[in-house]
């Protein structure tokens, strides 16, 4: 058949059949009210019923028509279209006639369209001022509270303390759909809430918490809002039992509350695992970011409770039995009225073994001092706030704060100094109330008027028995007991009205008010010397008043055009101050005028890049601290005193920083600098004997001085499909200070830190994250060098995803505290997470410590000493834990 | 009883017929032939049963978001000159075109002869089907969803049983891609943004083009300077 002739034929045959068998199908379309034009009509294959095969639209008269492509036996035809229900015909037998009519008679949609929204995913996205943040692209499944998933978002870090900041910027506000739950307690919902329930994570820059000034005040803020998930209902929670061997257990319930009128968490929670889901920290000197916020109002503690402090993670080193429970419950009564109430309770038992063995070389002099130490501190926290919000109109709104903590801490110790044992007891109360009230009244689009009325109290009386004590006079080292009690009070009153007023690019601030401090301490040191006879007196006394008024007035003035913003300000204060001295009978008075300006330029020359100058002077009054000059007995080797001095504190600060964000590309990069120049300063003069350390803080009008320099940089490699993190930081520290019978010192501190990670994000089922850090740092005394150190941290963690709903990964720490001496450690941790198929119930086995480390030890050098330190661990453990999901 | 199902059926017409609303909005991507620099906007469709309207935010004014959940954000408004396409059924779209800095407001047959191909792809959770279509100079490859029956899209695109989700070109100039969608139960009028314009056709529009371009081929800047239109924008606007 292959001729040129059976072509044609098998051609003509072809095309004779097909003519015969393309079937027309036609028809009219129509509804109630007549013919339909203009719907469309689908034709399918019934082989393939979920493709389009063809489709014909009406025409002005309702009439359709389609010669179907191919021959086939039947067709299935759909009208489907918005304001019809839709119908669907089947026409079988189609080879029987060429021209098939088919009518359609359509009634009116009774069932609703499905209301649909739907979105493309994006990691990132950016839309103003704010930054929102699609958690999934950024989770390895390991995360459990919030705080882990942030820790992964670019742009975003966590502080030791759980501070959050963005762009290097510390969060101002932690909002839960939009509402402030939590004030600058956010950690205990960073920390505890369920990284499940977060649906977005937002970043909003130049936030402003009132919001009838927003527009009217650059802020420079940001504040943070978590999107909750929307499930059917508005109850969610989880509970979490764990027990491990030996002896160690972790309990947890949370629970979240969300619906129009109310939002609440709760949570109680015991552990002995090194968790610590409060928002307080007793086991080292790190402030909270409720302390930092409220510094100026809080009164030091002078007598030593312990050291807990460690250059290791938390994890391993704290030593805990960790009892919190909060609740923290917002209600709207109205939209112009809502109430919030915090409440929580913490109790914590912590405990250490400290050693230390210090060298010290001063002026040629040698000597060493070893000390143990075993510790048991005992903190309770009660602590209450409230808050309420009447917004009285549009334009005036009204606000109450208030809040009342109150803590006792017992701290026992036994020490060992150079030989001498001794037992530590001290017991400390601290009650701390502040109360606010705060109006805004928006005048109009242009201008607003705050005023604001503040009261505090902080009240922390401690007390310090040391059996046998050290004798204060004499020829013996050792008394019978000493005993020390300190006592601060402060009482601070504020009144403060500022006016703001917008005009085109230009913004305008007044602010002016009138500040009071009232503070009192108490001290008294005795000797109870061993033939029952006591020791004490005026130089071991203090009784002391110390007021400080100041009404102040400012100016600040914003001016804000395209790419270009520049800030300046000017406070003035006038300082009338008063310190009855009332056991040396010393009175001293005075005044003084402080002028602070600050100015700040920005140029943003992308919406990617942004270059900021600022500078700044500053006198800062003296602080209660230093202006007492009876002897204090802060532990049992240490005393502390001061030459009191009126002068201010002079500080010049200049800042220079470069920012490029591009989240579209997921790439950071940033550089700062910082330099501090402080006219005066306070200067330590030690006094180090084998026995004792002295410390005595004067002012001298010579400067320090401190620059550093910090790059950080973030990118994410698609073709590795890995994130880079790089973070480095070079500083350079000039200070003076006394040691014994030295003169004054040039003391120089130069350090270097750095640090890379690399996290993959691959779409197998393993997954990796390293992280490296070095510091560097070297002390040099009078431009020569003495002391050098360098550490080396590693830790590599691997995630692998068994099976969907199985989750294993185990870190490997690697620590070099000091690489000269090659004392390394390696830790090794292992976690075994399973989830449940309806994702109510989750199991895991926790693995901590497990290369079983007894002890941790580092090296600390000053200027005049080198410390060996070390302290004990937290046991290995296998914890095994249930937990439950929740949703009414 | 047939008086009252019928009444029903009155009534129930009266409460539901006509009443969605569809909103996409698409991620617009234009290379310009000569420069090869490349353009990104948003662009926005809503669509009723009866009509539809493309707005291109070259303005950059709109967000993209359809309620914005922060309230009072206050920008400033710039005045909208975003060009917008609207229709209604099978009747031409209305928009606005530019030539020289001029613009006119330009009523298009833009009628397409889609090829329904097999494959098949989701987009935003829809299936949708593949489509090809030449218009004017460049070929294309749409996707469009058959489970969304608002017979719409992106720019001039338009013609086949089911949303326009994705139109892409084959040699890469031109794409559009839905991000974002919403379909909503409530009614909302769609009016003609150039309603009161003076309209001109496709054909005089092309016209109109052909004229400028030949003026400034034999327009002389003095010393030899020269300027001239391109041929071809989206569409080929000089033939050869």
């Amino acid at each position: 058949m292959n001729t040129p002739g059976s072509k044609l034929f098998l051609l003509i045959i072809l095309l004779f059949f097909s003519t015969l068998h393309a079937q027309v199908i036609q028809g009219t379309v129509s509804d109630m009210s007549g013919t339909v034009p203009f719907v469309s009509v689908i034709f399918k294959d019934p082989a393939k019923p979920g493709l389009i095969y063809q489709y014909a639209t009406t025409d002005e008269k309702g009439w359709y028509e389609i010669r179907l492509k191919t021959a086939i036996d039947s067709v299935i035809i759909e009208l489907d279209n918005i304001a019809y229900e839709p119908q669907i015909k089947t026409v079988g037998n189609l080879q029987a006639k060429k021209t098939h009519t088919l009518d359609f008679i359509l009634l009116p949609r009774i069932t609703e369209i499905k209301e649909v929204v739907v979105e493309a995913r994006k990691p990132i996205r950016v839309k103003n001022d704010t930054v929102t943040y699609d958690p999934e692209f950024f989770k390895d499944g390991t995360e459990r509270v919030v705080e882990d998933l942030i820790r992964k978002l670019p742009g975003m870090t966590v502080g030791e303390n759980g501070e959050i900041k963005f762009k290097g910027k510390t969060i101002k506000k932690f909002l839960l759909d939009g509402d402030d739950l939590f004030d600058s307690q956010y950690t205990i919902g960073s920390k505890n809430i369920s990284v499940d329930m977060v649906e977005k994570v937002q970043a909003v820059e130049n936030y402003n918490e009132n919001s009838l000034l927003k527009g009217l005040q650059d802020t420079d803020d940001v504040g943070l809002n978590l999107v909750l998930k929307k499930g059917k209902t508005d109850f969610s929670g989880n509970a979490n039992v764990g027990y491990g061997i030996e002896d160690k257990y972790d309990l947890t319930a949370t629970t979240l509350a969300v619906n129009s009128k109310i939002k609440g968490f709760g949570i109680a929670s015991y552990n002995n695992i090194g968790k610590n889901p409060s928002p307080y920290y007793f086991d080292s000197e790190m402030l909270t970011v409720e302390q930092i916020r409220e510094d100026k109002y809080l009164v030091p503690q002078l007598l030593y409770q312990g050291s807990f402090y460690s250059q290791l993670q938390d994890k391993f080193h704290r030593i805990n039995n960790n009892f919190y429970t909060s609740i923290n419950t917002l209600y709207k009564f109205s939209p112009k009225i809502s109430a919030k109430v915090n409440a929580g309770v913490y109790a914590d038992r912590l405990t250490r073994q400290n050693r230390t063995f210090t060298e010290y070389n001063i002026g040629g002099q040698e000597f060493t001092i070893t000390e143990a130490e075993g510790l048991r501190k005992k903190p309770t926290i009660y602590n209450g706030a409230l808050q309420l919000i009447y917004k009285v109109s549009d334009s005036l709104n009204l606000e109450y704060n208030g809040k009342t903590h109150y803590e006792e801490t017992g701290f026992r110790s036994h020490s060992n100094n150079n030989g001498i044992a001794q037992q530590n007891n001290v017991n400390t109360t601290n009650l701390f109330t502040k109360h606010n009230v705060n109006l805004t009244r928006r005048i109009n689009k242009n201008s607003a008027f705050t005023a604001l009325a503040h009261y505090s109290l902080n009240r922390a009386p401690q007390d310090f028995l040391l059996f046998p004590g050290l004798a204060l006079e004499g020829n013996n080292v050792i008394s019978l007991q000493n005993n020390q009690s300190s006592r601060f009070d402060k009482e601070n009153v504020r009144l403060n009205l500022e006016y703001f007023i917008k005009h085109e690019n230009s913004k305008l601030q007044f602010t002016g008010g009138y500040n009071s401090f009232k503070t009192n301490f108490n001290s008294l040191l005795t000797s109870v010397n061993n033939d029952g006879s006591t020791t004490t007196g005026a130089d071991y006394r203090n009784d002391l008043k110390y007021n400080v008024s100041m009404p102040y007035a400012g100016a600040g003035y914003s001016y804000l055009k395209n790419k270009f913003s520049a800030s300046a300000s000017l406070l003035s204060q006038v300082y009338n101050f008063e310190l009855d001295d009332r056991v040396r009978q010393l009175k001293d008075k005075g005044d003084d005028i402080v002028l602070s300006p600050l100015i700040r330029i920005l140029y943003n020359f992308s919406n990617k890049t942004s270059v900021t100058a600022g500078y700044s002077y500053n006198e800062i009054m003296p602080d209660e601290r230093n202006l007492f000059r009876g002897i204090v007995q802060s532990g049992y080797r240490s005393f502390v005193n001061n030459e009191p001095d009126f002068r201010f504190l002079k500080t010049h600060t200049y800042t220079l920083d470069y920012k490029y964000n591009d989240f579209f590309n997921l790439t950071n990069f940033s550089v700062s600098f910082r330099h501090n120049y402080r006219k005066n300063n306070y200067f330590t003069r030690n006094v180090i004997t084998p026995n004792i350390t002295v410390m005595t803080s004067f002012l001298l009008e010579t400067g320090n001085k401190d620059y550093s320099l910090g790059l950080n940089a973030e990118k994410h490699l698609s073709f590795l499909k890995t994130t880079v993190q790089f973070n480095s930081n070079y500083g350079i520290t000039k200070s003076r200070n006394i040691v014994n019978d030295s003169d004054l010192r040039d003391i120089e501190n130069r350090f270097i830190y750095l640090s890379l990670t690399e996290r993959t994000g691959f779409k197998s089922n393993l997954n990796f994250e390293n992280k490296t850090t070095f510091l560097l740092n070297t002390f040099l005394l009078d431009n020569k060098e003495q002391n050098t150190f360098r550490s080396v941290n590693n830790a590599f963690k691997s995630v692998y995803k068994v099976a969907e709903n199985i989750n294993a990964n185990a870190v490997l720490n690697f620590i070099s505290p000091d690489l000269s001496i090659g004392n390394n450690y390696w830790f090794l941790d292992a976690e075994l997470q399973f989830l449940s198929k309806n994702k109510k119930f989750n199991y895991s086995v926790i693995a901590r410590n497990l290369t079983n480390n007894k002890t941790f030890e580092t090296v600390n050098v000053s200027d005049f000493s080198r410390s060996t330190s070390s302290h004990n661990l937290l046991d290995r453990f296998v914890l095994v834990s249930v937990g439950f999901n929740f949703k009414d | 009883m047939k008086k009252t199902a019928f009444f029903l059926f009155f009534f129930c017409n009266l409460l539901f017929a006509q009443k969605s609303t569809l909103s996409v909005v698409y991620e617009e991507t234009m290379v310009v032939d000569v420069t090869k620099y490349t353009t990104t906007i948003n662009g926005f469709l809503v669509a009723n049963n009866e009509a539809s309207l493309y707005e291109e935010d070259f303005m950059k004014i709109k967000s993209d978001t359809f309620d914005d959940g922060e309230g009072n954000t206050s920008v400033t408004v710039k005045t909208n000159r975003n060009p917008k396409f609207y229709r209604t059924a099978n009747s031409p779209v209305t928009y606005l075109g530019n030539i020289k800095m001029r613009d006119f407001v330009v009523s298009d047959d833009a009628k397409f002869n889609w090829n329904i191909a097999e494959e098949q792809k989701e987009i935003l959770g829809y299936t949708c089907q593949k489509a090809t279509a030449e218009f004017r100079g460049r070929v294309y490859v749409a996707y469009f969803a058959p489970k969304l029956q608002f017979n719409a899209g992106p720019w001039k695109f338009n013609g086949l049983p089911g949303t326009i989700l994705e139109v892409k070109s084959q040699d890469g100039a031109f794409s559009m891609t839905a991000k974002k969608l919403e379909v909503k139960n409530t009614a909302t009028t769609i009016t003609n943004p150039y309603k009161d314009a003076k309209i001109i056709s496709y054909a005089e529009f092309k016209n109109i083009y052909k004229t400028k371009y030949e003026e400034m081929l034999s327009m002389n800047y003095g010393d030899g300077v020269k300027a001239s239109m391109p041929k071809r924008q989206i569409e080929t606007m000089i033939e050869d």
